[in-house]
């Protein structure tokens, strides 16, 4: 077999890995490239031309409602307070009859995507947008959804697909991680567990960041010397650079010895340059504006300045915990929306005005979507409250932006009621396949051996949906 | 079919043993007696290919290699002094003895097994409740003392796997190990049988069993029934909720403590269950629970329809009800069915509407709750299955969601007090068999929806398979088979291991000893090994004497060029390996070097390492939270501990090196030093740099680096290293003199939150006064002082904003005062509001910035909500910021704040040494 497969080799610093792959000494190497492997520069190469090079993911933890905003049904009003004539699907808690929802709906851009009045902001970009309003996972609880829509496995212990996509790509800027979580005032349920590398090196991992605070150096571990001014670390620098030196000359310029040399140089960069890449304070005014108020808009913006500077790989989390999970009140989608879109809406209008869409994949959705029937009161909760949702794995809806997706584009169906995916259903493993293939790789040769095994995003599973690609 | 299986697994199990060697039991290669076999077996390697080995090392870094090999932690000055006065066999060997002898080895080894064992102190991720394992640290103290121990290789791994079956009390220390098995990562019932299964197969036997899940190995001579032989073996375990007592703790105060704080819990848990069989037999939710039974019935309702049903009600539990209904079913309307339960039917069955079906309900419970002994009632109340029959010890079962949370909280409260009371004595982590166990089964592509038929459970085929002993539990037969000196995996697993932890680079891949891993290329020293570890009974401490007394450890990092070519990645071992020191030792290097690490106790609870009270404890006893892994075992590449790791992968990546610019464990550490009175009271400042290198290196340092670090202290800038634009508040006060003024008072009291001058404001000599962080109260014709006062140079101007919250009063006054004289002053009319802005001064250290709040005119409602800040930069180049905030920093005494150690240049010069690859690689 010849196609490009990724090994251990490629990427672990481990002196004997790096020179048996290379077959020659240090001298021709660049140091960059040393460290490349793990959070910087060397860039590897995909199977093919990839149309998208970055991936920004607007996670909407908890579970955004389909038919409360992309998946409009009618008949949902036709039947409210009735039973809906289905089969009885399965969710987390007991349901009931139909609720209708209460938000309008109308049509937007050339295409006539409708979209709910709780996305009119991210609607003005209707004819950018892919919805597939036929996405399926496997059950209806957050725990295993989460980890299946982030890591490809409900149950097992995987790496996730920033994980694999920073992997497969590695970083474009040395300074910064490759990878990139973020979530406003802690993290969502499963914490780190979504950006994990599991059995893929450490510097695969996401680097969780709490994007409400705005102090730069408090969000990035070991940042900033709590005490000493930048003249005062030069001149540290300097004496380690000194005395590293003599050691190196008397050490046979070992690259594992310029490495570790050259990683101080990098940290010491770092510091500035990761302080400006957070500091959305640097934005003029107009564009602050743009985005709008809260943690959500301001963490729309940070990731703006992450891609510039070549991030390859940014999850936005609307909130800790699961904020969408709307299961007393579906009402309560209009705050939660109110949060987020016009942050949205002009996250899509900032990437088109600076060129950068055609090169981002932009993916918003939640691990699965909501129940179109009542849920019903139970003890611990929804006492006495019949407005809201239950989880819904059967059928619910994501859309893509930019990165090479077709705009204006509806992919898939739910029922009458928005319930279950009978058209075109696609699984998570799907959405998976597609979006490596959209970075250029053919998702059942992105492997990673461990453990006596070649181990993938999709495990088994995958089929790219070619019908989404532009 | 038995005889078919057999004969099956002899055919594999033969045809195996011709291609794979690791099936192949392990022989000694014909070397003379009298050679050292490492050297003897390498020398052969190197001439075949004509590799010319490196020159024996100096025998400092013998040592130095050993010490932080053995026990991860630098060798003492007398013991370099005697390998570098006596380097010969005796004195080498004598050393190595003394390091393995060292409490410090079973520290360094422990931690190596604890990758393979996948060790945290954390299940993973519990949904609201605790996710510790407070007990996880027993096994690893028990590693420690196995390692120390030196116990023979068989028994450390058969208890491991089996203790409970090879341990004769139920409060035996042994008991610990099978930490081995439960200290994984929980991913519900299925992931955690097959985390059992892979640590089992692949950390003693290197193999990959856990493929086999979904179908047979595809590489590999494994069957998905050889992998759910093994799954049946720990599917069929039971955890006991609460862990058996191993020991005591040191401290009997704080154990009677513990017991008391545990009665305390165990009676609020039991008063809740007391609660709710109380509801179950209340003469309200009674009559419900029988009326929705009836219900029920006749509907033939589902769990989620009683729920719904039964909240309405007052929250009826549905178990309870499904149990109601279910009891009924049974009594009430069967053919024999007592006659007053017969009745209840027919009335219910009749009854026009809810309000007489209520009535009769009623009826019924009041009779049933009256009834006698001996009665036909109270007999059904007897019945097991009765609902009125369950007391607190049953009650559990009725708990709805609500209930369970609840409980589960209270569960938590327990587990928080067993972690982390004083008086908490150990516990091990372990298992046991069920009394039964059930038939093996494969799980159809992994699915445990979908199960094969039952076979015979039996060890794996390619190891000779066949069924396990009857009347012998399977658990401890597999314990057995793993260490059965016919087992050609075992041996050469571990012996595979400590050769990779002492050389830093394994013989074989420690990941898979598998088909697809090629013979490597020094199997006849691996397998030599392997036979002299069983013949000497399994010791490792005697397979460490025999690595470290070869030449190979002893030669130089440095070599001919020549073998560069043949074989640089020196997987003959030609040359010694140059390491980085993994996390563990990096960290007790960096805080032995400080002086802050106490090796002198073995064992106890995890710590945080972030902690800086952690700072004596080594890293072995870092609490490892595989739900949150700290970042700097992630940057340090400290495997992740959901799975058991073969080898620590090696990165180097900028978060490494921001942790020794920036990080605080560093900078403590480093100031630590330069602190010392043995270094500050030294003479001059070469003695000094000899200190340090003594303390950080254990040698002298050589001109050159005397005279760089002299220059480099002596060019220190002072600017550098003078304290930072910053200060802190002062809260004062003072009789109104219309003028700025140094005679100020302290506030006497400070309570609830706030100054005052009395218990109660408005009866104080000075009356109303009082000052909390985001406002007080001014008093008739006195100064309220608010009072910051600079620790560093720089230029700077009080901001802010004053705001009256009544509603009339007198007009108050302003004032901006600054080192002594007044720069601003306004009025604050009643109900106005005021933006304070001062001009910019230069202050020094010492120097005051006050804000005074006056009633010239009289106190009449004058209170006033406040912002405070001061705004500055040290010098012109820097930008302004905010370097002080009146709330923030509220001072809740009148006290100066301890001064922070001033900064020192030759703090500085440690971290960096503590930095530089010198101290992060062995020669």
């Amino acid at each position: 077999m010849s196609h490009h497969r990724i090994t251990a080799n490629d990427i672990v610093l481990d002196r004997r890995d790096f020179l048996q792959r290379c077959g020659m000494g240090f001298g021709g190497m660049a140091l960059g490239g040393l460290l490349g492997g793990q959070a910087s520069g060397m860039t590897r190469q995909p199977h093919f031309a990839p149309k998208a090079k970055r991936v920004v993911h607007l996670f909407m933890n908890g579970g955004p409602s389909q038919v409360d905003t992309f998946d409009h049904k009618p008949k949902l009003q036709e039947f409210h307070g009735k039973t809906m004539p289905l089969e009885g699907l399965k969710t987390e808690r007991p349901t009931g009859a139909a609720l209708r929802t209460p938000f309008e709906f109308k049509r937007y851009g050339e295409s006539g995507l409708e979209v709910s009045e709780l996305f009119k902001h991210t609607a003005q970009h209707a004819d950018d947008l892919c919805v597939i309003r036929s996405m399926t996972a496997d059950v209806p609880n957050h725990e295993p959804s989460l980890m299946l829509m982030n890591c490809g496995d409900g149950r097992l212990s995987r790496p996730s697909m920033g994980s694999w996509v920073s992997y497969g790509l590695g970083s474009e800027n040395e300074n910064l991680p490759a990878y990139v979580s973020l979530c406003p005032g802690g993290m969502p349920i499963k914490r780190a567990e979504n950006w994990r590398s599991a059995f893929l090196p450490g510097a695969f991992q996401g680097t969780y960041l709490d994007s409400s605070i705005s102090e730069v150096d408090q969000m990035i571990e070991n940042l900033r010397n709590p005490v000493a001014r930048d003249s005062r670390q030069a001149r540290q620098l300097d004496f380690l650079r000194k005395i590293n030196g003599k050691h190196l000359d008397s050490h046979a310029h070992d690259p594992q010895l310029e490495a570790r040399i050259r990683s101080f140089e990098l940290a010491y960069r770092m510091q500035s340059e990761a302080t400006d890449a957070f500091d959305v304070m640097k934005e003029p005014q107009h564009v602050r504006d743009m985005y709008g108020p809260g943690p959500f808009a301001r963490q729309c913006l940070m990731a703006r300045r992450l891609l510039e500077r070549g991030v390859r790989f940014i999850q936005l989390w609307h909130g800790n915990g699961q904020p969408w999970d709307s299961h007393d009140d579906i009402e309560d989608h209009r705050r939660l929306a109110g949060e987020c879109d016009q942050g949205i809406g002009a996250f899509l209008a900032d990437l088109k005005m600076r060129g950068l869409l055609d090169e981002t994949l932009v993916l918003w959705g939640g691990e699965f979507g909501r129940t179109p029937a009542v849920e019903l009161p139970q003890a611990g909760s929804n006492q006495g409250v019949m407005k809201g949702r239950d989880h819904n794995h059967y059928g619910f809806t994501v859309w893509m932006a930019g990165g090479g997706v077709k705009g204006g584009h509806v992919h898939g169906a739910t029922d009458e009621f928005g319930y279950k995916a009978v058209e075109n259903p696609v699984h998570v493993h799907d959405l998976h396949a597609t979006m490596l293939e959209l970075l250029g790789f053919d998702h059942e040769q992105l492997t990673y051996n461990y453990s006596g095994r070649d181990f993938r995003l999709t495990d088994v599973h995958g089929k790219v949906v070619r019908d989404i690609i532009a | 079919m038995r005889v078919a299986t057999l004969l099956l697994t002899l055919i594999s199990c033969a045809s195996a043993e011709e291609k794979h060697w690791a099936y192949v039991p392990p022989v000694k290669a014909g070397i003379p007696v009298e050679s050292h076999p490492v050297d003897a077996l390498l020398a052969k390697a190197w001439e075949r290919e004509k590799l010319k080995p490196a020159p024996l090392a100096p025998p400092r870094q013998w040592l130095e290699r050993a010490a932080f090999t053995l026990t991860g932690l630098p060798p003492t000055d007398q013991q370099l002094r005697r390998i570098e006065a006596t380097p010969d066999d005796a004195t080498w060997a004598a050393l190595i003895d003394e390091l393995l002898a060292s409490p410090a080895y079973g520290e360094r080894w422990a931690r190596h097994w604890m990758d393979v064992a996948r060790y945290a102190d954390t299940r993973g991720y519990n949904f609201d409740q605790d996710n510790r394992y407070p007990f996880a640290y027993t096994y690893r103290d028990w590693l420690i003392r196995a390692f120390n121990g030196d116990m023979p290789y068989d028994r450390f791994v058969k208890l491991q796997v089996a203790a409970d079956r090879l341990t004769d009390r139920p409060d035996h220390p042994d008991l610990a190990a099978l930490g081995f098995l439960t200290v994984g990562h929980r991913g519900g019932q299925v992931e955690t049988i097959d985390d059992r299964v892979d640590v089992v197969t692949r950390g003693f036997l290197s193999s990959t069993v856990a493929c086999a899940r979904c179908h047979d190995h595809k590489t590999d001579p494994i069957t998905t029934e050889d992998y759910y032989s093994l799954y049946s073996i720990f599917e069929n375990t039971h955890e006991p909720e609460e862990k058996p007592v191993i020991g005591k703790p040191a401290d009997d105060a704080a154990f009677q403590a513990y017991q008391a704080e545990v009665a305390k819990l165990d009676e609020a848990d039991r008063a809740v269950r007391q609660q709710l069989v109380d509801h179950v037999r209340s003469a309200e939710a009674f009559p419900n629970y029988l009326d929705l039974a009836w219900h029920a019935k006749k509907e033939n309702w589902d769990h989620g329809k009683a729920t719904s049903e039964g909240f309405k009600r007052g929250r009826l539990r549905p178990n309870a009800l499904i149990r109601w209904r279910d009891f009924l079913n049974e009594h009430a309307w069967s053919e024999g069915a007592p006659a007053r339960l017969k009745q209840w039917v027919a009335e219910m069955d009749a009854a026009p509407d809810d309000g007489a079906r209520k009535a009769i309900c009623d009826a019924l419970a009041a009779e049933w709750s009256a009834a006698g002994e001996g009665s036909e009632l109270a007999g059904l109340a007897a019945n097991g299955g009765c609902p009125l029959n369950y007391g607190v010890d049953r009650i559990a079962e009725f708990m709805d969601v609500q209930d369970g949370n609840e409980r589960r909280q209270r569960l938590s409260e327990m587990s928080k007090l067993m972690a982390e009371h004083p008086g908490s004595p150990p516990r091990a982590m372990c298992l046991s068999d069920r009394p039964e166990f059930s038939p093996a089964v494969v799980f159809k592509r992994g699915n445990p929806a979908v199960r094969g038929e039952p076979f015979e459970r039996h060890w794996l085929s390619v190891l000779g398979g066949g069924p396990f002993e009857e009347g012998k539990s399977p658990r401890l037969s597999l314990a057995e088979k793993i260490a059965d000196p016919a087992n050609p995996l075992t041996a050469r697993a571990i012996v595979n291991r400590v050769w990779a932890w002492n050389f830093g680079a394994p013989l074989a891949e420690p990941g898979d000893f598998g088909p697809q891993t090629p013979a490597p290329p020094l199997l006849s020293l691996l397998d030599t090994l392997a036979v002299e570890f069983e013949e000497n009974g399994g010791s490792i401490k005697q397979l460490q004497r025999r690595l470290l007394t070869s030449k190979a450890f002893r030669l130089s990092s440095g070599g001919s060029e020549e073998n560069d070519r043949i074989d640089e990645a020196n997987t003959r071992f030609w040359k010694w390996n140059r390491r980085r020191l993994d996390f563990e030792s990096m960290r007790d290097r960096v805080l032995f070097a400080g002086g802050a690490l106490d090796t002198g106790s073995t064992g106890g609870r995890s710590v945080r390492l972030d902690d800086p009270g952690s700072d004596p404890r080594r890293s072995v006893y870092a609490f490892v939270d595989r739900y949150a892994l700290p970042g700097t075992f992630v940057s340090f590449d400290l495997p992740h501990p959901d799975h058991h790791s073969p080898k620590r992968v090696e990165t180097t990546v900028p978060q490494q090196a921001l942790y020794f610019l920036n990080g605080p464990m560093v900078l403590r550490q480093a100031a630590r030093l330069a602190a010392d009175p043995a270094f500050r009271s030294l003479p001059d400042d070469r003695a000094r740099v000899h200190l340090i290198y003594q303390r950080l290196f254990r040698r002298a340092p050589v001109e050159d680096e005397v005279l760089a670090a002299l220059d480099w202290i002596g060019s220190a800038s002072p600017a550098d290293y003078a304290p930072p634009l910053g200060g802190y508040w002062e809260v004062r006060h003072a009789p109104d003199s219309g003028q700025p003024t140094d005679v100020l008072e302290a506030f006497p009291i400070f309570a609830d939150g706030v100054w005052k001058t009395g218990p109660d404001p408005a009866k104080a000599a000075i009356r109303w006064l009082n000052v909390g962080p985001n406002g007080g109260h001014v008093s008739a014709r006195h100064a309220m002082i608010l009072r910051w006062r600079a620790t560093g140079a720089g230029k700077v101007r009080m901001a802010g904003n004053l705001k009256r919250t009544q509603k009339g009063g007198d007009t108050l006054a302003w004032r901006i005062d600054g080192k002594g004289a007044a720069l601003a002053e306004g009025t604050l009319a009643a109900e106005s509001a005021a933006d304070l802005e001062g001009p910019w001064i230069d202050v020094m250290p010492g120097d005051t910035l006050d804000l005074a709040l006056l009633a010239p005119a009289g106190d009449a409602c004058g209170s006033i909500v406040w912002t405070l800040k001061i705004e500055g930069r040290e010098s012109e180049s820097q930008a302004m910021s905010e370097v002080g905030d009146f709330t923030r920093q509220f001072p809740t005494s009148n006290d100066a704040p301890a001064a922070s150690v001033p900064a020192d240049p030759w703090a500085d010069l440690v971290q960096m040494l503590l930095a530089s690859n010198e101290f992060h690689f062995i020669d």
